[in-house]
């Protein structure tokens, strides 16, 4: 499996309320990576899922996911594709064993082939020692984990996650993000969608920020990193009189003042009349707010 | 392909089924209200009772499956997002269905199970038998309107309201577990408009135990309801690209 996975090009789905869920999405996911659809809640991306997983109809746009167009080739579509829907509960009187064998069966699988591939996943999300207890018995991360080993199992070429680490602890997040990451090694693609920044830069290959249902930016951390001039961020709790910076965003009583480099950051630091000063370095939520153009924002603070 | 098919359905019925293994004690209840309905009927009607009672039990189970189990298993399956997961993989409607209709299928095998040495020992099995062949179409059109429920009742958590209304009010209102010669003649004609009454009526009427009505009528009134639920289901299943 080479080249991309997913090519949509404006897509876009008016609801018969006549709302638009997402109005001009274009993204490229490859084969071998995570591709993250960044946003705040409503910002289309679980609508976007819907449309490159075959739930919803376009309204506008084209997309081919793993070669298909999802107008014309939907039903081929879904032999290649697996998802894990956003606040998806699994029944609970299914033991962890029985969701995974169960999904993959009704995917086509053997018994035997299904069972393999259930141990696997269900190891890899440390779910093997509660295998046979109910789904009502489980933690609710341990029910999420359970989702993600289902589609995980089906070893999809292509893979979407909406929200999968919502509701999980540390420990839960860093596991399904460990097994995501061995998922895109075989060669796969994985689309997620979070609102979390700091999990977009820790997993994603690429990152595509849907805004007000429009791509407002995508491409790797570390090129949207390059989006702004900026490199390092000084948060100020408390007056911000006399603060001397280029760009500056208000956050009620505190005021992040940004440097392009660390000998500016100081600089900035030093010239806060009252209050706290902590010094730290970007990260794609300035990224965020500098795309799309949210904060109250100024300049030397004044 | 075949296989792969198979074992498609498979999967759903065997996700589907796992509820009635771990609650076990559904069966119980419901094998407890079909010797309940033998008893209560025999008490009353003796022999013609039973016979009564062979046509209504198959009748209204296979109602109750159609359109309660079934419409409420994807109502659940639409609520827990089961659904969507379900839609974005080969599975079709048609396996999705059959999966979900044979899982139900455990609850029509333990009634049958209950009521099968009862028509033996009482001569019913020309009834039975009937039952069985009509609630086929009976069967058919249920689970057509089950899911023209689940999927219409946009509160996936209501759908149980709507369909436990239908099933219990079409299984004991109209003349299933009774015969419809009982009721005044313009009133015969009116309840062959209810598709169980009809499918009871057709079952009466070919295994032997009286007519109300020309036998067209309930015919008629079962091919209407089977042609009509199909069309609307065909219409409001959306598997996906809604």
């Amino acid at each position: 499996m080479r080249g991309h996975a997913i090519e949509a090009e404006g897509l876009g789905k008016r609801y018969p309320n006549g709302v638009w869920g997402a109005r001009n999405v274009s993204l490229r996911a490859r084969y071998g990576e995570v591709t993250v659809l960044l946003g705040p809640n409503g910002a289309g991306k679980t609508t976007t899922v819907g449309m490159l997983t075959t739930l919803l109809k376009p309204t506008k746009g084209k997309a081919r996911v793993a070669g298909y167009d999802v107008l014309r080739d939907y039903v081929k579509i879904r032999k290649h594709i697996a998802l894990c829907p956003q606040d998806i509960s699994i029944d609970a009187n299914w033991t962890p064993l029985e969701a995974v064998v169960g999904y993959l069966m009704l995917r086509g699988f053997s018994r035997g082939d299904a069972v393999k591939e259930a141990k696997y996943w269900l190891e890899v999300l440390d779910l093997w020692s509660v295998r046979r207890r109910l789904a009502r018995a489980l933690s609710g991360g341990q029910r999420k984990r359970v989702a993600v080993a289902m589609v995980l199992a089906s070893n999809a070429p292509v893979l979407f996650l909406d929200e999968p680490s919502a509701g999980l602890d540390v420990e839960g997040r860093y596991k399904v993000w460990r097994a995501l990451r061995d998922f895109v090694r075989g060669g796969r693609c994985v689309v997620m969608t979070t609102h979390d920044m700091r999990e977009a830069q820790l997993i994603a290959d690429q990152v595509v920020m849907i805004h007000k249902g429009v791509t407002a930016a995508a491409g790797s951390p570390e090129e949207l990193m390059r989006v702004i001039p900026y490199r390092f961020k000084v948060i100020v709790k408390g007056s911000a009189d006399g603060l001397m910076a280029e760009r500056v965003v208000r956050l009620g009583d505190r005021v992040v003042a940004y440097a392009r480099s660390r000998d500016e950051a100081l600089n900035i630091a030093s010239s806060v009349v009252a209050g706290s000063v902590a010094i730290d370095e970007v990260d794609l939520e300035d990224v965020y707010l500098e795309v799309v153009g949210s904060g109250e924002v100024g300049g030397h603070g004044a | 392909m075949v296989r792969e098919g198979l074992r498609r359905v498979w999967g759903m019925t065997y996700l589907a089924s796992r509820w009635i293994v771990r609650q076990p004690i559904w069966l119980v209840q419901s094998v407890a209200v079909t010797i309940g309905f033998f008893a209560l009927l025999y008490v009353w009607g003796g022999r013609a009772g039973v016979s009564n009672f062979v046509v209504g039990a198959v009748i209204a189970g296979m109602w109750g499956i159609g359109i309660n189990l079934v419409g409420q298993d994807i109502g659940w399956y639409r609520l827990m997002k089961l659904y969507d997961m379900f839609v974005a993989t080969e599975l079709t409607p048609v396996h999705f269905i059959l999966g979900v209709f044979l899982s139900s299928m455990v609850f029509e095998a333990s009634t049958l199970a209950a009521y099968l040495p009862i028509a033996i020992a009482f001569g019913a099995v020309r009834q039975l038998i009937t039952a069985l062949a009509v609630g086929v179409a009976e069967l058919t059109l249920a689970i057509f309107l089950g899911l023209v429920v689940a999927m219409r009742v946009s509160a996936a958590t209501n759908v149980s309201s709507v369909t436990n209304t239908l099933t219990n009010i079409l299984q004991v209102l109209p003349p299933v577990f009774y015969p419809a010669y009982l009721l005044p003649t313009p009133l015969r004609y009116a309840v062959m408009g209810l598709p169980t009454a009809a499918a009871a009526e057709l079952v009466r009427q070919l295994s032997g135990l009286g007519a109300s009505v020309p036998t067209i009528v309930p015919i008629a009134s079962l091919c209407v309801w089977v042609v009509g639920a199909f069309l609307a289901a065909n219409r409001v299943v959306k598997w996906g690209m809604a």
